[in-house]
């Protein structure tokens, strides 16, 4: 009896999972793997040298019911991702906006915006660390020592710290935003602006009313990659401000490395991990329910 | 035939058995030596050469003398040759044989080593140190693998879950207790014993204890960075107000009067300061002030088991207070200094520029303070102590520093040993450290011509011995964290000086009560 011969939809589906073998591996193997054993982690009491043992919710009770520095470490990372993603959105967006013009020089501003990005986040925060320094810094220089007009005591004032570290994350990463909203921009077909002005639409209204629909699926990409990475906001609080002053950048992760990597206890740092992972989870989770409603998908005609 | 004559099998196999025992014995003994020993095993059927070339009853004479070291036999052919003279034919000639031998039949050994020392530190390291010790072990080959400072931990725990640490690794001694607590890192006391070291001859007091836990000893120092806390003061700003360039404040007292002296205050507002007193190595670190000046102040942080606070007393009292109250006094205020308390080290450019008068920090900082500002006119000495405490007196304390050990889990531990030994207290630590510019752990290598060229040399040394080593716990950086953050609650005015102490002590009581509950 011969065996069926493969049709053409089954060999492509082999060779497709051929071909996503390695992706889906490294998946499994670095993603998944590590989620799955941070999960079981957060139940035992482990300190990485020696074997962890069980200790069931042990870790979790003590979090919520007797760590005063997880709940300000949250609120600190909720403050920070609440200022900084409405920046990256509006910022990101305007530069796109005046990039995307046929201005002269216009592509050597995209590179020269896109340049920060590239440089490695510790080397940016000690720029940044003498840029924003509140007695010998550049920007107190320039503003309070030439000018005369006071300057924000950022990094060491515990109202100014979050702004300070605020701003040189959106001067670090802001090209990435411009980019992701250069691309939604080029992609809105003229013929609806020009369809707009014949309807007398000015360039307000065009904006409003044709480009920030259009281009209102990259916005909400933009809000959700803005959400999951400036939950983990690490780096600039570890090279600035080691959380200080007074634990105002005791960001969540910030709080989570401590808890592993100084203090040894990586089961507790495990618990924190995994409810960071589930908070980040529901949050993105609402944010598409949310752009349900807000967010405008171009449909094909049926 | 006689009975004694008959060669049994049984006899035979004991014979043999005793002299393979006497012989992998030899072998694992020589190799503990200087003559490089192991190969003895390897090249030498001690069982062939009895059985062919030697009389039984000879053979049985020897069996007996188990308990002569039969490493003696390969590397002192005297004694062997004196008291085994059946012996001593086959055993010469064995002897010549191995010794000859041993650097072509020697497998090379790589011996894994992290470190974190910066790109300057690389050339001393990659040059002079590691074609130095293969030189002197040239079956050893270093293999270097720098690592990120900041990662440092990380990489270590992660490698040591993960089966696949290094042989030999930097640690700081703040951490020595809370590695060794937990199986974290190799006891050396077999290595240092048997390579007959006393550490006390070797290193500076107040150094080689940071490097134990419960009396056994995890790491050996590399540098004295001993004096921790020490005091700088600008000498030509002294000049400039009238005070003797040559004479810093020796206490409380005559550093305050001194401080206002050198302090320079422009329509209200201070252009140049005489001391932050709260402000220590690089600034951001407020639980070294509460460390740096308990000393001085004639008080301790812990129990020499480092179970107990010692500090909550009136002494720890003081100190907090006197610290609050001058930065009220010689600063006008926690708003006016808290700008120079960052982690990027503005305080330094403070005091190169004038900007600020006398400053603590380690023994690292002449090395700093010459790459920084090469010219500035300083001076080195003791930390000021409380003269209102007749007990007091000029102190520094250590509780940390760098030093090298052996994690859990390492392959090469008789090799790896040799490296760390010449990293420590070996010649690898005087051409580090003579590099460096910085004190060494051992008194003998800072008196080398090598540092003679840095004026402030003597000053520095003659700190050196003052130096205590503090009790260091196995939650050493969690107090550090908690002392940080209360003492920087106290300076911004949310908390008074008692609540302060009240709170640090009884956290600290909690960190350790809760560790040591848990063993």
């Amino acid at each position: 009896m011969r065996a069926p011969r493969w049709t053409i939809g089954r060999r492509e589906a082999v060779w497709g999972f051929v071909f996503i073998a390695p992706w889906i591996l490294g998946f499994v193997i670095f993603s998944l793997g590590p989620t799955v054993a941070i999960i079981a982690w957060g139940f035992t009491e482990y300190d990485i040298l020696q074997a962890p043992t069980f200790a069931g919710l042990e870790n979790f009770i003590e979090i919520f019911t007797d760590d005063e520095k997880f709940l300000k470490s949250l609120v600190n990372t909720a403050i920070y991702v609440g200022l900084l993603v409405p920046c990256q959105v509006v910022i990101g967006f305007l530069l796109a906006v005046l990039v995307n013009t046929k201005l002269p020089l216009a592509s050597l501003f995209r590179a020269f915006y896109f340049l920060p990005t590239i440089m490695p986040l510790v080397v940016a925060s000690i720029v940044w660390a003498w840029v924003l320094q509140p007695e010998l810094g550049l920007l107190k220089f320039l503003l309070e020592d030439t000018m005369g007009i006071p300057t924000p005591r950022f990094m060491v004032d515990e109202y100014w710290s979050k702004p300070g570290i605020v701003i040189l994350t959106v001067w670090s990463s802001i090209g990435v935003q411009m980019i992701l909203f250069l691309a939604a921009l080029q992609a809105v077909p003229p013929h609806l602006y020009e369809a707009a002005e014949i309807d007398g639409a000015g360039p307000l209204r065009k904006l409003l009313h044709v480009t920030i629909p259009l281009v209102s699926p990259t916005i909400f990409l933009v809000i959700i990659i803005g959400i999951i990475n400036s939950f983990q906001v690490f780096t600039t609080a570890f090279v600035l401000t080691q959380g200080g002053p007074l634990d105002s950048t005791l960001f969540y992760v910030l709080y989570l490395w401590r808890k592993a990597f100084v203090s040894f206890e990586f089961g507790y740092a495990s618990a924190l991990a995994t409810i960071l992972f589930f908070i980040i989870m529901l949050l993105t989770a609402l944010s598409f329910w949310v752009s349900r409603r807000l967010v405008h998908y171009e449909q094909p005609e049926s | 035939m006689g009975k004694n004559s008959h060669m049994t099998r049984r006899r035979l196999l004991r014979i043999a058995g005793g002299l393979g025992i006497s012989a992998a014995g030899a072998a694992a003994l020589a190799a503990c030596g200087e003559a490089e020993p192991q190969i003895v095993t390897k090249e030498v059927p001690v069982e062939k050469i009895v059985v062919k070339e030697v009389p039984v009853e000879t053979v049985v004479t020897k069996t007996e003398i188990k308990e002569v070291p039969v490493e003696r036999i390969v590397t002192q052919e005297k004694v062997v040759t004196k008291e085994v003279p059946v012996d001593r034919v086959v055993t010469r000639e064995v002897v010549k044989e191995v010794v000859k031998e041993v650097p072509a039949m020697r497998e090379t050994v790589k011996v894994r080593w992290q470190e974190v020392w910066a790109d300057a530190f690389q050339p001393t390291i990659e040059e002079k140190m590691i074609p130095g010790f293969e030189a002197q072990f040239p079956y050893i080959e270093i293999v270097n693998e720098r690592i990120e400072e900041a990662q440092m931990y990380e990489i270590y725990l992660t490698q040591i879950a993960g089966g696949d640490p290094p042989d030999v690794i930097q640690i700081q001694e703040s951490r020595v207790p809370q590695f060794a607590a937990r199986g974290g890192i190799i006891p050396l006391d077999a290595f240092i014993g048997k390579a007959g070291l006393n550490l006390a001859d070797i290193f500076y007091a107040g150094e080689w204890p940071k490097g134990s836990w419960l009396d056994v000893q995890y790491t050996l120092p590399l540098d004295n960075t001993g004096a921790w806390y020490l005091f700088w003061w600008n000498k030509d700003t002294f000049e400039e107000v009238g005070l003797d360039p040559d004479t810093p404040p020796t206490t409380w007292t005559e550093l305050e009067e001194m401080a206002l002296k050198t302090t320079v205050r422009e329509g209200g507002e201070i252009t140049r300061h005489g001391m932050f007193v709260p402000e220590m190595i690089k600034g951001a670190r407020t639980d070294a002030s509460f460390k740096g000046w308990q000393f001085p102040a004639g008080g301790h942080m812990f129990t020499e088991d480092a179970k107990s606070v010692l500090f909550d007393d009136a002494i720890g009292q003081r100190n907090v207070t006197w610290q609050l109250d001058m930065v009220q006094k010689l600063n006008d205020g926690w708003d006016n200094i808290q700008g120079y308390m960052d982690a990027v080290g503005a305080s330094r450019t403070a005091f190169y520029n004038g900007l600020l008068t006398m400053r603590v920090e380690g023994v690292w900082f002449l090395g700093v303070m010459r790459r920084d500002a090469p010219d500035i006119n300083a001076g080195v000495t003791h930390m000021p102590y409380d003269d209102t405490n007749p007990n007091a007196r000029p102190r520094s304390i250590s509780d940390d520093g760098w030093s090298y050990g052996m994690p859990k889990g390492a392959q090469n531990l008789e090799e790896g040993w040799e490296w760390l030994r010449y990293l420590t207290a070996g010649e690898g630590n005087l051409a580090f450290m003579g590099n460096l510019k910085r004190p060494s752990s051992v008194p003998k290598y800072n008196d080398d011509p090598l540092y003679q060229s840095e004026p402030l040399w003597n000053d520095l040394k003659s700190v050196l011995p003052l130096v205590e080593a503090s009790p260091i716990t196995p939650v050493n950086p969690d107090i550090d964290q908690v002392l940080k953050d209360e003492m920087e609650l106290m300076m911004a005015g949310k908390q008074s000086p008692e609540e302060t102490l009240a709170s640090m002590a009884g956290q600290t009581r909690e960190l350790l009560d809760e560790f040591f509950a848990s063993l």
